[in-house]
């Protein structure tokens, strides 16, 4: 247990202190929402209508993008190899990497999710915020999966991942973007959200190290 | 008994013979229910003769399921004893599994224009197949993009089996999405409530799909156990001449 904590707190060091861990995902986070406002145009109320449903894919788009190096990067230089001999398993050292990386590059969009619904002159910008809140875990756990196992993949590997965590993560897309449009705080939704995120927090750590033990072999 | 059949020889063999007796049946099967189904069965009441696609589209889907749970199955073969064949099978099966779900979204598109008005609805199932669809095609892709075959095939296996513990959950979320979604014209067939005169050709035309697909997945393990053979041989009868490749190349 110590032993994943101080990976725990490693990953969130060593996270910090690159952009590439916690800016660029915001920055893309960002410009989704502003191509998004282009194609919808001007109208207010067009833009109120489509509020949660855009901030929804741009969370998943960012996240999505910013997990693919997860485990390309440490594969290549050699980190990977280190994790494996720690006296801890597999799925433990993953899961202590996906909560730092969750506080690296999720949670940044949770906070700027009221932010982005004023933008789109939606007045229910902390329900978005919250539907984020339950349901960005598991987004970020099935991105993991779909990243360990393009991970070892040559020349296009990079659009392996989305590709087999898109299907994935259409439950979370559906209950977040119906939590946000319901406008109940404790409505099904939100538990269902919430059951998606346990149950990838659950299944994911596991299937990451299945895959990742495969790019050892 | 499945240590028995792991040996490639012995399943060589057997798959010989098994694979010319299941493509017999599926053409007996598909011959018939095609003819029973388009000229026997009288045509519905509500849907009339555009009812008959039933015969190509429902087999299509279930068959769409049937080989994503099949690939689970050999994934977890796979993981657990560790066997070529194994991994040769949900490989050979998941191109088929696509197919399926490409035919039972074409058909469900041809069907839907004289029923619904509309080559697509997003209707719960059509929705949920889609998403199938998807997952095949990223299985497809760790096929094609992940090196060596091995290597592949552990990737391969651990997304089918994350994928088919989520299906349920999948299946659940576009149906519950749907339910809020669907317009209310829309005309919804009601499985169960089907006729006998028309289930028994359906019947039919799905042991024959299922006869079809354990023909072309015994053919496809036979191709491909074929063409690790000849790699393996023209490995082992050139390996002077790609020294001799190599030593010109770096000399050069």
């Amino acid at each position: 247990m110590n032993a994943a904590l101080a990976i725990f707190l490693r990953e969130l060091r060593i996270g910090a202190r690159r952009p590439a861990v916690w800016a660029f995902g915001l920055a893309f986070f960002l410009l989704f929402l502003m191509l998004s406002a282009l194609v919808l145009g001007p109208d207010p109320a067009r833009l109120r209508a489509a509020a949660p449903a855009i901030v929804w894919l741009a969370a998943v788009f960012s996240i999505l993008l910013s997990v693919q190096t997860l485990f390309s990067e440490p594969i290549e230089d050699g980190e990977q190899d280190w994790l494996m001999t720690q006296p801890v398993s597999l799925s433990a050292i993953i899961a202590a990497r996906l909560i730092a990386r969750w506080l690296l590059t999720a949670a940044p969009l949770v906070v700027l999710a009221p932010a982005a619904a004023i933008a789109f002159a939606h007045d229910s910008g902390g329900l978005i915020a919250l539907s984020l809140l339950l349901g960005s875990p598991a987004a970020l756990g099935y991105a993991a999966a779909g990243a360990a196992s393009g991970a070892g993949a040559k020349g296009a590997g990079g659009i392996l991942g989305p590709l087999i965590a898109g299907p994935l993560i259409a439950p979370v897309l559906i209950f977040g973007v119906g939590m946000a449009q319901s406008g109940a705080m404790f409505g099904p939704e939100a538990r269902a959200l919430l059951a998606a995120s346990l149950f990838a927090a659950a299944i994911c750590p596991a299937a990451c190290a299945l895959a990742l033990r495969a790019q050892a072999d | 008994m499945l240590s028995y059949f792991s040996n490639p020889a012995r399943f060589e063999r057997l798959a010989r013979p098994l694979g010319a007796v299941f493509g017999a049946a599926a053409a007996l099967c598909l011959a018939g229910a095609t003819v029973w189904g388009l000229f026997l069965t009288p045509p519905d009441s509500e849907m009339g003769y555009g009812f008959r696609l039933i015969y190509v589209h429902v087999p299509a889907a279930w068959m769409a399921m049937f080989v994503y749970v099949f690939i689970a199955g050999a994934a977890l073969a796979g993981f657990v004893w560790r066997h070529m064949l194994a991994d040769i099978a949900a490989r050979a099966a998941a191109p088929l599994g696509a197919l399926f779900t490409a035919l039972a979204l074409i058909t469900g598109a041809v069907w839907g224009k004289p029923m619904w008005g509309a080559w697509w609805v997003w209707d719960a199932r059509l929705t949920s197949v889609l998403i199938l669809f998807f997952m095949y095609l990223g299985l497809m892709a760790i096929w094609s993009l992940v090196e060596p075959t091995q290597r592949a095939a552990r990737i391969a296996g651990a997304v089918a089996l994350l994928g088919v513990v989520n299906i349920p959950i999948i299946k659940f979320s576009v149906d519950w999405w749907a339910g809020l979604h669907q317009p209310a014209t829309v005309i919804r067939m009601d499985g169960p409530r089907i006729d006998p005169a028309m289930l028994w050709p359906l019947l039919v035309m799905a042991l024959g799909y299922t006869f079809f697909f354990g023909w072309a997945q015994l053919t496809r393990m036979r191709a491909a156990l074929a063409r690790r053979r000849a790699e393996n041989a023209a490995k082992q009868s050139r390996p002077s001449r790609a020294r001799l490749e190599t030593r010109e190349g770096g000399a050069s």
